[in-house]
């Protein structure tokens, strides 16, 4: 008899779900997707993005998808200008090098609040650096690496280019560096040197990166975890308020239906969109496209340490040999530019003199020359997972092997994730190989130095995964990391460049830029070419 | 019958154990290990070198196991290595997303497919039974990412009558408190029935989604159960007693038909566990299978062995459950 | 016996036949059928719809959607069946040797199932790849060694339900050897179940590869592969839907192919149903 009910009550308990379903397709909810309950004067806006924030600590953490939330919540002593790479004023209002480079001279702005109250003074500073730079630091709490102070500033305690950071007065700060650091302010005003409330690492300690509290022009309110992130305007913001309300981040991971969510309406911008579906996008009179300036390289790396690679000749061949022009035209439509040297085009210092056109007949005399009449056969790698260079790096090795088939040279197509990817090549275990960067501070130094310099060229490291060592390009780079006049750095990567370019190192393949897909309702949003925003200026129209 | 639960508790150990061992081992096969995932390509063999010794992994292999059977034994999963929260914590959170999806998913397919499948079986080699079976087929034959996209094209932008993705709308989930964690019943806690509807309302299409494999294929067990027993001895004693057809149908095949359909659906909350992998990352939900897979990607080594365990955990007790609802369908089934 | 008869008056199962021959034929002639080769293509031509040249349009290379989908034919057609034989080959002896051995051995290695079956089999593939890297043998590998334990369950329950049943009891007693019992009297019995068991695992087969490739791990995008083609399209789901449409076209009717072959099969080896 028991059973008997029990089994009458799953039928209905089936059927009531069937009829709850079917039955509120006319209810309201249906609709309320845009307004909902909220007040119309309140502007809440929602970026959606392919992945979560690992850490809100920015000094923790090298990947965008913190860092574009951080760079909401805190405020750099330095920032980026708008759309360009220009360092302009921002907690401190003014950094002053002495001659040589080695010491630098910061006035901080007065009456600035963190938004846990804790006024913000050289000794927060000092207490910052002091944190990163210092491995017996007390307020380094275990799992916290501070990765990007150790890349650009060369290390921790006695590596560390900075020595040491004084508190001249109050609103003074001084830092004293081992060596002259040309690229030293451009490095500061990087969102992951951001300025923390002393106070709250000191109350949150190691949960800091969940309690982030800054000077910026949103605060945090929550976060769950792979869904979305929470914050709030700062009413105190030293500078002019958000008109936000509330800004919100949304992870979603697929790319295709991270736009049908923004046609749909329930999000109002997206990046991370496909190049293919920028068509889509543009087509739609509800949407509006944001296209970030290329500060990238995406390249195609040759190991020069696996035959036949050491020979310039077939390094060179294989530049004239593949269709730069089409491959670009194929995975980026408008958003690409075809590369020749590894600094992006809008950095100063970028040679746009420098070109392989596309040649197979001398690709194929230059193989021949080589000793490769009929070519050889030989291995191309490339990442699995799209990348802001690559978005789609499978189908762009496809087509690259299909264009060196054309002079003879038959290559195998080799996949790996991406971090398993990126042990592999710095092992040196490819023969080619996709790979590229973003720049972190809008530096040449930054591209050169890091990706083609022989002192990068470690087993391990994945800087320099040509292996590419030459003792004329080392000079060049090291004395241009001394030198603070721009003019003549400028001269030094121009021939830099032309070194790189006649050694072939690489096959450059594209600068691409990023799009970020939004509402037609947002408006004063400016793409930057470092890929972060403060949406201080956004807001929705009515 | 209480004999037969602990006896079943008890294997659970060894299973668990080997499970643990095999997770810890495969993912200690993969090349590759987190520092690249925290430092990306900004890692220098110092700094990875470093890391690596600050999480322990320059240790050998039998200590690093030791040390996490030992971390477990305080039942404790240990902290990821990614973002160093504690994993009870990250699964806990997380939990509650896949469970509702796929019970919800598991609904639609159960209502669904022994609807399905007895209209199939009772209009027996009409249009009918074509239809629904060539439905059931259709289902299975779809890869539920292609189905995914395809669903939340037509159903939520073209015609706009579901929500694309996500758990609920934004403003909705800053109303509701969690409590529990499982969204829609926060919402009912809280009061805020529009909520509620809000959130059902977005499980929708991932449901089906993820519900239309199963659903096919207990459509087509209960076609041919149902046959099965239309074709015994007793049903056509009660049709000659004069009993009506729908009650034949209802009562006294669909409850017969039952034990091989309830056999099925234990099986393919293994499945939908699979399936909910590649629906959370269409549908964005922040659940247990997307967890794990960016997990394995990102090496975070005890994520993953701490939510393998806590997966194959829940696996092996629907499989009991199931068993138990056999004895209890069954009568003439009895575990000792 | 008749099964093969009554599997011919089984209409499903006849149109399951003749799908399944027509993708035989189509695999075994591809170079015959195909206007284009699978790898053939200029990126000038790519994406472009339908139209006289291209029956069912290019792809992102500029490749020839009918060609690369009859070239698939081969390869989803090996993918299914490699994978199943594989699972079913170890599934089934190990089953059988399990169930007809019994103690220690069979406690074990159902302790070894357990675990198998514990995970998910979606994981337990992802791992597998992760270690092995990513290429369509390496998926199927993994879709097939994670098919093993459903056929070791199955073929160990059958034999435990006969292996004490007379006639097997008889001819033991008769003297006929371990290997003769499970040859003349377990197998014919096991083959039934496992044999539907196998049509429908194809399909699965199928289906879970191209999972595998939606998460980046299975074959590369030169493979003309149907699952990796539906997912390595995917970008192109709304600009260029028909290169999403077609591979996935496909795969649906080849697995409709199976499942109504398998449904045929087990209605023509269980008589009971047939009335």
């Amino acid at each position: 008899m028991q059973r008997k009910r029990a089994f009458w009550i799953l039928l209905l308990g089936m059927a009531l779900v069937l009829t709850a379903c079917g039955g509120s397709a006319t209810s309201p909810t249906g609709q309320g997707t845009d307004e909902g309950t909220a007040p119309q004067t309140q502007q809440v806006l929602v970026w959606g993005r392919g992945g979560d924030s690992v850490s809100l600590d920015p000094a923790n953490v090298t990947d965008g998808e913190s860092l574009k939330v951080t760079i909401q919540i805190f405020d750099t002593l330095l920032r980026f200008e708008g759309d360009t790479t220009n360092v302009g004023p921002s907690l401190a209002e003014s950094c002053q090098p002495n001659q040589d480079a080695t010491v630098f001279t910061c006035t901080l702005r007065q009456g600035v609040q963190f938004q846990d109250g804790t006024p913000f003074n050289a000794d927060a500073v000092v207490f910052n650096f002091d944190r990163w730079r210092k491995t017996d630091n007390p307020y380094r709490f275990p799992g916290e690496n501070f990765a990007y102070y150790e890349y650009m500033f060369g290390g921790f305690d006695n590596d560390s280019i900075i020595q040491d950071v004084k508190a001249l007065d109050e609103y003074t700060v001084q830092f004293q560096l081992k060596e002259p650091l040309a690229p030293f302010l451009q490095n500061i005003a990087m969102p992951a040197f951001a300025i923390a409330s002393p106070a709250a690492i000191q109350a949150y300690k190691e949960s800091f990166a969940q309690h982030p509290v800054g000077t910026g022009p949103f605060t945090f309110v929550s976060w769950a975890p792979d869904d979305r992130i929470v914050l709030a305007r700062n009413d105190q913001y030293w500078d002019t308020p958000a008109k936000l309300d509330q800004l919100i981040y949304r992870v979603i991971p697929d790319n295709g239906e991270r736009l049908l969510e923004l046609q749909a309406g329930t999000i109002q911008f997206a990046d991370g969109i496909n190049p293919a579906d920028v068509s889509v996008i543009k087509s739609d009179p509800n949407l509006q496209l944001f296209i970030r300036p290329a500060n990238d390289i995406g390249y195609m790396a040759m190991n020069m340490e696996k035959k036949p690679f050491d020979d310039v000749r077939v390094r060179l061949a294989i530049n004239y040999a593949i269709n730069k022009d089409a491959l670009v035209k194929a995975f980026y439509g408008d958003l690409g530019q075809v590369a020749n040297t590894p600094l992006p085009p809008k950095m100063w210092g970028h040679d746009s003199d420098l070109k392989y056109p596309y040649d197979p007949e001398k690709a194929k005399q230059l193989l021949a020359e080589a000793g490769f009449p009929n070519g050889f056969e030989t291995e191309l790698w490339a990442m699995s997972n799209p990348r802001p260079y690559f978005p789609e790096p499978q189908k762009m090795a496809e087509a690259i092997a299909n264009d060196l088939s054309q002079v003879g040279i038959k290559v195998k197509l080799v996949v790996y994730p991406w971090s398993t990817y990126l042990q592999k090549t710095e092992n040196g275990e490819h023969t080619m190989a996709l790979l590229g960067w973003i720049g972190d501070n809008g530096d040449p130094d930054n591209f050169l130095y890091v990706l083609l310099d022989k002192d990068n060229a470690v087993k391990g490291s994945a800087g320099n995964i040509a292996f590419y060592k030459s003792d004329s390009l080392h000079d060049i780079l090291i004395r241009a990391q001394r030198i603070p006049d721009q003019k003549e750095r400028e001269r030094l990567y121009i021939e830099a460049q032309k070194i790189i370019f006649n050694d072939a190192p690489w096959a450059p393949l594209v600068y691409a830029e990023d799009p970020v897909a939004a509402s037609a309702k947002v408006q004063g949003y400016v793409a930057s070419p470092l890929g972060l925003e403060q949406l201080t200026q956004v807001s929705l129209k009515p | 019958m209480t004999r037969y639960i602990v006896q079943r508790l008890l294997l659970l150990i060894p299973t668990i154990l080997g499970i643990l061992l095999v997770t810890f081992l495969a993912l200690h096969l993969i090349p590759g290990d987190p520092t690249h995932t925290l430092l990306g390509q900004h890692a220098t063999p110092a700094a990875q070198e470093a890391l690596r010794r600050q999480l322990g992994l320059d240790q050998p292999l039998p200590v690093q196991l030791l040390r996490y059977l030992e971390t477990m034994l305080r039942l404790d999963l240990g902290d990821s290595v990614i973002t160093h929260r504690p994993i009870l914590q990250e699964l806990k959170e997380r939990m509650p997303v896949t469970i509702t999806l796929t019970l919800a998913a598991m609904l639609i397919a159960s209502a669904g497919g022994i609807l399905l499948g007895i209209l199939a079986a009772v209009r027996r080699r009409t249009w009918v039974d074509y239809f629904s079976m060539g439905l059931a087929l259709l289902g299975v034959s779809m890869p539920i990412f292609w189905l995914g996209l395809l669903l939340v094209y037509y159903f939520a932008v073209v015609l706009g009558w579901f929500e694309p993705s996500g758990i609920a709308s934004v403003q909705y989930q800053n109303q509701v408190p969690a409590v529990t964690g499982f969204f829609l019943v926060d919402a009912l806690l809280a009061g805020n029935t529009r909520a509620f509807w809000n959130g059902l309302w977005h499980l929708v299409l991932p449901a089906v989604a993820l519900g239309t494999i199963p659903m096919a294929l207990i459509a087509r067990i209960t076609r041919s159960s149902m046959l099965e027993v239309m074709g015994q001895d007793y049903i056509r004693t009660a049709r000659a007693k004069g009993v009506r057809e729908r009650v034949v149908t209802w009562r006294h095949g669909l409850k017969n038909a039952l034990l091989p359909i309830v056999t099925v659906i234990g099986l393919q909350f293994g499945a939908l566990l699979s399936g909910a992998v590649i629906t959370e990352s269409i549908f964005a939900l922040p659940g247990m299978g997307r967890y794990i897979v960016n997990a394995i990607f990102n090496r975070d080594y005890p994520a993953v062995q701490g939510a393998v365990i806590l997966f194959s955990l829940l696996f092996v007790l629907l499989n009991l459950l199931v068993d138990l609802l056999y004895s209890w369908l069954d009568p003439r089934i009895r575990y000792q | 016996m008749g099964t093969f008869r009554r599997l011919l008056r089984h209409r499903g199962a006849v149109v399951g036949l003749v799908i399944i021959g027509i993708f035989v034929f189509t695999a075994i002639f591809a170079p015959l059928l195909a206007p284009y080769g699978p790898l053939e293509g200029q990126l000038a031509d790519r994406l472009q719809p339908p139209s006289a040249q291209h029956l069912l349009g290019t792809d992102y290379a500029g490749r020839d959607l009918l060609s690369r989908i009859i070239y698939g034919a081969r390869l989803s057609l090996q993918v299914g069946l490699l994978t199943v034989g594989l699972a079913l080959s170890v599934g089934t002896l190990w089953g059988a040797f399990s169930g007809y051995a019994g103690g220690l051995f069979d406690l074990l290695s159902m302790r070894a199932v357990d675990v198998l079956l514990a995970f998910p089999s979606l994981l337990l593939a992802i791992l597998m790849i992760a270690i092995l890297g990513p290429s369509l043998t390496n998926a199927m590998l993994a879709v097939g060694i994670v098919a093993i334990p459903t056929y070791v369950r199955l073929v160990r329950s059958v034999v435990l339900s006969i292996k004490n049943q007379e006639f097997v009891l008889a001819s033991r007693a008769l003297g006929a050897s371990t290997g003769r019992i499970l040859r003349r009297h377990i197998f014919p019995n096991v083959m039934a179940p496992v044999l539907v068991q196998a049509t429908l695992g194809i399909a699965a087969a199928i289906l879970e590869t191209a999972g595998l490739s939606f998460l980046g791990l299975g074959a590369d995008a030169r493979t003309p592969e149907w699952g990796s083609m539906l997912a390595h399209n995917k970008t192109y789901f709304r600009t260029a839907p028909w290169t999403m449409t077609y591979p996935g076209l496909a795969i649906m009717l080849v697995i409709l192919g199976f499942n109504l072959l398998g449904d045929g099969l087990r209605d023509a080896l269980d008589p009971r149903l047939k009335r």
